[in-house]
């Protein structure tokens, strides 16, 4: 059967106003690094990365990789998910497979747990690190020590700043795992991070984006869109973007360098982060739509990595200033500029850093307390949980303002809450109405207690609201029918849709809208589809579902093989970190089911010359018909969840007869999966003769459990 | 359109597609003090690049003068070491490596790494440059919010935080007192 990559891939908002990595060293030229091979970006995952690897340097009793894990899915769905923006010219090839380590020097980019002494060093005591490989000295300078890979002679040598190599080194002295494991790290969002930096992205300023210093998503927000949409633009340009530019001085006139800028746009759900230049100027490019900006100091809430002088820092600390307001809107057209100066408010804030937390309204924060950016929920009430000097009841609604799409402070909210504390900090909480959202965003808040002020840039991370489903809305994607009495049923290794509640578009991107749905890529170098797409992952008793399709009202996946032998299956929606309650779903050993719905394509083939069958190609008699379906089960030849079908051995034995067009029931030709296909079955029938002509029903029965596929299904015979 | 029904999945669209930095841990002044060999401050003096002995990642190493010990015993010059930089024309970039300059006045937590290398501890959260007032800044903001699990009435740790702004007189007797707090413990 052939093969079609189709993908279909998320719309994103693009932006601009990013921190780029450069050959910022000692007393050199400060030149960005940039990928050239950006539209074809091959990346290989060492192969000792399997669940329950352990390293034998790690001299930690638990594995690196919890057994529970996929790790090349994390891998395979982080390369994807940059893939995904289809605003800019990016692009990493399916992951491979290497036994070989890290060598910076190799052209080779890999993924691997650092073994030496000398990439324990490098690493030193991050999760992980990017080692990228640049061209150094002046503009085309030759090859660096070794000539590019594959080229003999009249080599085309890259240029000042073109990477030419990176290498991501995880640390061996953490866990990581892909399940949420009590302390693991998320290998998805790390590599997810990393790769940013493989493009040369450095970290950003706002929280809550993939960029951050401490990665938290499995998803790219509108900051980190900002980089790859400006260093990357498609060829012949890409979305019209505007330009916010001006300059950040202090009372007095003096420039403010190093100020971390905040702009935001929140019907577009757009937050996008910046930093001046030593000159106090900035100048950063937005999608076209209206926006309020703001300016911070480096040194308030955000965590970011520049390189100061002691002259700068000494400047940075002597120019403390408030968080302080553009006065008015900017209207950003498509290739124009709006100019934004701002004059800070000087002056150290005395509100110090507090801990947070999200949590129901009212909810203990017990386990809540995380720090750093906190994720919201969408579609719902949370209380934001505050607590630090300067946190406390002399607090009301007036002092706080929300900056993201759909967050408002509910009326008279703010409140202290003495029954638990934080660090000696009694809590401050506040009610957040939260409008449901189908897309990820950033949303900001700035404290102002008096003259003081605190931002929190990016720090709340809305994610959609969390899935809904019922067992009895988990059924066969062939049949779309359950185990017969109204009810959801699964059998091992069928492809299988989920729908919503009707009225609650939740399990996936695009809410209602059916042009938003996002189809899986190929499977990958290890010949495995993704378990994660579009953020969705959906589990059956803990194990990874792989996923064809992602969408608000509809997920379309293969049930893993792990439920034979089971009763029923407990199936979790996640999707973004948000994840549905529990439904449990009957197990079937077997559900034949023939797809009936094929909108011009194929249900059935006339095997005679392998084309489509139809009214107008219909089958004659005597002739073999292949039948498209799932829910075949356990047969006797096995293969991994999530792989394509092996060809069944020689000595395979159908365990199905037929009926079609009201002939009396024969054996099958062949029924099981088909193969190099994951959760796809098909039937080989001969027609039989006298049976009529035109569309002829057409039922399959297995004779071992005495299930039969649906009525209704019909091939066309002549 | 191959596309999807409310009611009902094409094939076509099932086959088409079945067919088919660095991120820190944040520390706390406990464990920056308790994983570090020394903790000194001074003025770099010089810098360079250079291979490591294998010939594999490019350093950029630092001389520092010592002018204050907190922890520790140095020499008069302590040479650290930081990943990145460029040799040649090879360069290699690290996302949130450390960087000084000839004359940065700084307090530095440093921790031994495997390959010898005296390296700034927690990445940049061991670096404070020292102002001319003899107060800390830290390189980034590490008043930044904790990155920890706190559980209900646990205690919570010191923040690194608290250290911005902070005298280096102020730092010793912190330091030492952590120090006390470890050989009484033993």
């Amino acid at each position: 059967m052939r093969r079609v990559a189709w993908v279909l891939l998320l719309l994103t908002p693009a932006g601009f106003g990013y921190i780029r990595e450069t050959t910022n060293f000692v007393g050199s030229t400060n030149v960005p690094v940039v990928r050239v091979d950006n539209a074809a970006i091959p990346f290989f995952l060492n192969n000792q990365i399997v669940p329950g690897f352990q390293s034998s340097v790690s001299g930690a009793a638990t594995p690196n990789i919890t057994s529970d894990s996929n790790p090349q899915q994390a891998a395979h769905a982080a390369l994807a998910t940059w893939n995904a923006v289809t605003t800019a010219n990016i692009h990493f090839l399916p992951l491979q497979s290497t036994s070989s380590g890290i060598d910076p020097n190799d052209y080779q980019a890999t993924i691997a747990f650092g073994s030496t002494a000398a990439e324990l060093s490098m690493v030193g005591g991050a999760l992980a690190l990017t080692v990228d490989s640049y061209v150094s000295g002046p503009a085309n300078p030759g090859a660096p020590e070794n000539p590019p890979v594959g080229c003999v002679s009249n080599c085309t040598y890259p240029a000042q700043g073109d990477i030419y190599d990176s290498d991501i080194i995880l640390n061996p002295a953490y866990t990581f795992s892909t399940t949420g494991t009590a302390g693991s790290h998320d290998l998805q969002s790390v590599l997810l991070h990393e790769l940013g930096h493989s493009l040369s992205a450095n970290h950003t300023g706002l929280l809550g984006a993939s960029m951050y210093q401490f990665p938290t998503n499995r998803f790219l927000t509108t900051d980190d869109l900002a980089f790859v949409n400006s260093v990357y633009p498609p060829a012949g340009g890409g979305a019209a973007l505007g330009t916010i530019s001006g300059t950040i001085t202090a009372t007095g006139g003096a420039p403010v360098p190093y100020a971390l800028l905040t702009a935001f746009n929140t019907s577009a759900g757009v937050t996008v982060g910046g930093v001046t230049n030593p000159d106090g100027t900035y100048s950063f490019q937005v999608p076209p739509g209206s926006y309020q900006m703001y300016a911070e100091p480096l040194n308030g809430v955000v965590a970011i990595n520049i390189y100061l002088t002691s002259t700068q820092a000494s400047l940075a600390a002597t120019t403390k200033f408030q968080t302080t307001l553009y006065s008015g809107s900017l209207t950003v057209a498509a290739n124009s500029t709006a100019t934004a100066n701002i004059t800070v408010t000087s002056g150290a804030s005395s509100l110090a850093t507090p801990y947070v937390a999200v949590t129901p309204v009212n909810g203990s924060v017990s386990s809540a307390v995380t720090g750093g950016p906190v994720t919201v929920p969408s579609g719902q009430s949370v209380d934001l949980v505050l607590a630090g000097t300067g946190f406390g009841s002399t607090l009301g609604n007036s002092n706080f303002n929300f900056h993201g799409q759909g967050v408002t402070l509910q009326a008279g909210s703010v409140r202290v809450d003495s029954s638990e504390a934080i660090g000696g900090f009694p809590l401050l909480r506040l009610t957040l109405n939260v409008a449901a959202t189908a897309t990820p965003s950033l949303a900001s808040f700035i404290v102002t207690s008096g003259s003081n002020t605190l931002s929190f840039s990016g720090a709340l991370v809305i994610v959609p609201p969390t899935p809904t489903t019922t067992s009895q809305s988990v059924v066969s994607s062939a049949s779309f029918l359950g185990n017969g009495s109204g009810n959801g049923a699964v059998s091992p290794g069928g492809i299988y849709t989920i729908y919503d509640i009707p009225g609650t578009p939740n399990l996936g991107p695009g809410g209602s809208n059916a042009s938003q749905y996002v189809q899986n890529g190929p499977y990958d170098a290890y010949g495995y589809l993704a378990t994660t797409l579009a953020g969705v992952t959906v589990t059956f008793d803990g194990v990874p579902a792989p996923l064809f399709l992602s969408w608000g009202q509809q997920l379309n996946l293969q049930v893993p093989f792990e439920v034979a032998g089971k009763k029923t299956t407990q199936v979790v929606v996640n999707y973004l970190g948000s994840a549905s309650a529990p439904v449990t779903v009957p197990v079937l050993a077997v559900q034949p089911a023939l797809y009936t719905s094929c909108s011009g394509a194929v249900c059935a083939r006339n095997l005679a010359d392998g084309t489509i069958n139809s009214a107008q190609n219909p089958a004659a008699a005597g002739t073999y018909v292949e039948l498209y379906g799932t829910g075949v089960g356990v047969l006797s030849y096995t293969f991994p969840t999530g792989q394509g079908a092996p060809g069944p051995p020689a000595a395979y034995q159908s365990t199905y007869t037929y009926t079609m067009g009201g002939s009396p029931s024969a054996a099958a030709y062949f029924a099981g999966w088909t193969p190099t296909e994951a959760g796809l079955a098909q039937w080989d029938l001969l027609v039989p003769a006298n049976i009529g002509t035109g569309a002829v029903s057409v039922v399959v029965t297995d004779t071992v459990s005495g299930a039969s596929s649906q009525p209704g299904a019909k091939v066309f015979v002549k | 359109m191959c596309g999807i029904r409310r009611h009902g999945l094409s094939i076509a669209l099932l086959l088409a597609s079945s067919a088919g930095a660095t991120s820190v841990p944040s520390l706390t002044f406990e464990e920056l003090t308790d994983h570090s060999e020394l903790i000194v401050s001074g003025q770099i003096n010089r810098s360079w690049t250079g291979w490591d002995s294998e010939h594999k990642f490019i350093w950029t190493h630092y001389e520092l003068s010592v002018s204050g010990v907190q922890k520790g015993a140095p020499g008069a010059t302590v040479e650290l070491s930081e990943p990145g930089g460029a040799v040649g024309i090879q360069g290699m970039a690290i996302a949130g490596a450390v960087a000084y300059q000839p004359g940065d006045h700084v307090l530095v937590f440093l921790q031994r790494m495997p390959n010898g290398y005296l390296r700034t501890a927690g990445w940049s959260q061991g670096k404070y440059t020292v102002d001319n007032m003899g107060r800390l800044h830290s390189e980034t903001s590490l008043r930044g919010l904790e990155v920890l699990s706190a559980q209900k009435g646990a205690a919570v740790a010191a923040p690194l935080r608290s250290l911005d702004g902070m005298t280096l007189a102020e730092l010793r007797a912190r330091i030492a007192a952590r120090l006390q707090q470890q050989r009484e413990a033993k």
